[in-house]
């Protein structure tokens, strides 16, 4: 299959997020119940020093649980692309769609180590390869990047909204999934209301202060980064 | 006599016209094919690549002189085209500048007035969703299509754009004059999702010229 075209230009970059942008759809596309068979995290990671960019997809189930007959895949591509915040698709995409390449029809749900909606232009890496493959996607991140949101109190799966600074719509949530956990940050992706965003998060978190198939994928992204630079190095 | 046709169908280049025509089973010509030659190009894809525009004179006389020909075989003459393509691979622009897009008209006309026979002229746009055209270019093995996901957004609101010119054009011929046979010109949208379906659409449209 012929993989996508990924300009190295920031501003070309920036114009092309405001056109895939009209593709965006937030009416959820998975059952009320908002039940699926298979899931997939994406975690990814850029390695400086050499350029390339890694992506790694761990299988979930309903629960969250990582599936135990398939193991975790993992792509990398190399990259041209500087940092600028906010187009972080452009740095990773390429290894992503790389990995979805191989397995985007045996999956129902797309979950990031990235943005969704909440983000500048409204087209962060969630909406972005959701928009892409056409997938229900959604973006957790560890880090607040667009918005205005007051502090979650303390509890499990206490949330409060982000709102859009000019349009005051919610556009995700800041979640605390245990009692002494810091919010992480959840916004719709493509074909999912930010509402059923949050309620999907919430199923399949799990333990722990980040949704566990994807602190997995990170986890292995970096490591697999690390590992990579280590190994060119030597 | 029987009446004559001129189908002019058009639309995002990966959208389906080629196979669309190619199972109704009419003989076509392209002006992709056209250009590629008086360019001395390999492929039709390599085309939008390249400034076409000085070469628009001498394709707009070969898809005139095409049409004549198909024409004086008692057919009709299906002419498989874009709407809107890149020049130079950037910008979009017309397919064919719209005064080559009157002259061909009114050649047509004229032909169908020596000849005492109406000339049918459908100008067909071919359109179907983003999704669709962006797994259509992603699949499709046997050509060389840009995959910017961009790109497809804006390559069929171009071509939905610019057909309306081509009728406009067409329109703008017939009413140039009072013919003396019973010329018309339609616009359609046949909406390709799936192949069988649009398939009918194609054969019911250009079964419409009465006899």
């Amino acid at each position: 299959m012929p993989p996508f075209h990924w300009t190295s230009n920031v501003e070309d970059a920036k114009q092309e997020q405001r056109t895939i942008k009209e593709l965006l759809s937030l009416e959820t596309g998975l059952p009320p119940s908002l039940s699926f068979n298979t899931g997939l995290a994406i975690g990814c990671s850029y390695e400086e020093n050499t350029g390339r960019a890694f992506a790694v997809g761990v299988f979930f189930d309903e629960t969250g649980s990582y599936s135990t007959d398939k193991r975790e895949l993992t792509a990398d591509a190399e990259v041209d692309f500087p940092y600028t915040p906010g187009l972080l698709a452009f740095r990773v995409g390429p290894a992503i769609c790389r990995l979805l390449d191989q397995v985007s029809e045996q999956v129902d749900v797309l979950l990031f180590d990235g943005q969704g909606i909440a983000h500048k232009r409204g087209l962060g890496l969630a909406s972005h390869i959701g928009i892409l493959y056409n997938k229900p996607s959604i973006g957790v991140t560890r880090h607040h990047l667009f918005g205005n949101f007051s502090h979650p109190p303390t509890g499990k799966l206490s949330s409060t909204p982000i709102t859009h600074p000019q349009t005051h719509r919610t556009i995700g949530y800041a979640l605390c999934l245990g009692d002494n956990c810091e919010p992480c940050f959840v916004s719709a992706g493509h074909r999912i209301s930010v509402k059923d965003s949050l309620s999907f998060v919430c199923k399949i978190a799990g333990e722990g202060c980040f949704p566990r198939p994807l602190n997995r994928a990170h986890t292995i992204a970096n490591a697999t980064a690390r590992k990579f630079y280590e190994s060119r190095r030597n | 006599m029987k009446n004559l046709t001129v189908a002019l169908i058009g639309g995002a280049s990966g959208v389906g016209k080629t196979t669309l025509l190619d199972a109704v089973g009419l003989s076509q010509f392209s002006t992709g094919t056209f250009f590629k030659q008086r360019m001395s190009l390999g492929s039709r894809d390599d085309v939008r690549k390249g400034d076409w525009s000085q070469y628009e004179s001498e394709v707009a006389e070969d898809i005139a002189a095409s049409i004549l020909q198909v024409f004086n075989q008692n057919q009709s003459a299906i002419i498989d085209t874009h709407f809107a393509a890149k020049v130079n691979g950037k910008n979009y622009r017309i397919g064919l500048k719209r005064s080559l897009l009157f002259e061909i008209a009114k050649r047509c006309f004229e032909y169908g007035d020596n000849t005492c026979r109406s000339i049918y002229i459908y100008v067909i746009l071919v359109d179907c969703d983003p999704y669709s055209l962006m797994d259509r270019r992603r699949l499709d093995k046997r050509r060389d299509r840009e995959l910017i996901p961009s790109d497809c957004v804006n390559t069929l609101r171009q071509n939905r754009g610019f057909s309306s010119q081509y009728l406009t054009e067409m329109i703008r011929a017939h009413n140039k004059k009072q013919w003396e046979m019973n010329h018309k010109v339609r616009y359609f949208v046949v909406e390709n999702k799936d192949l069988s379906t649009a398939q009918n659409q194609v054969i019911n449209l250009l079964q419409q010229t009465p006899e």
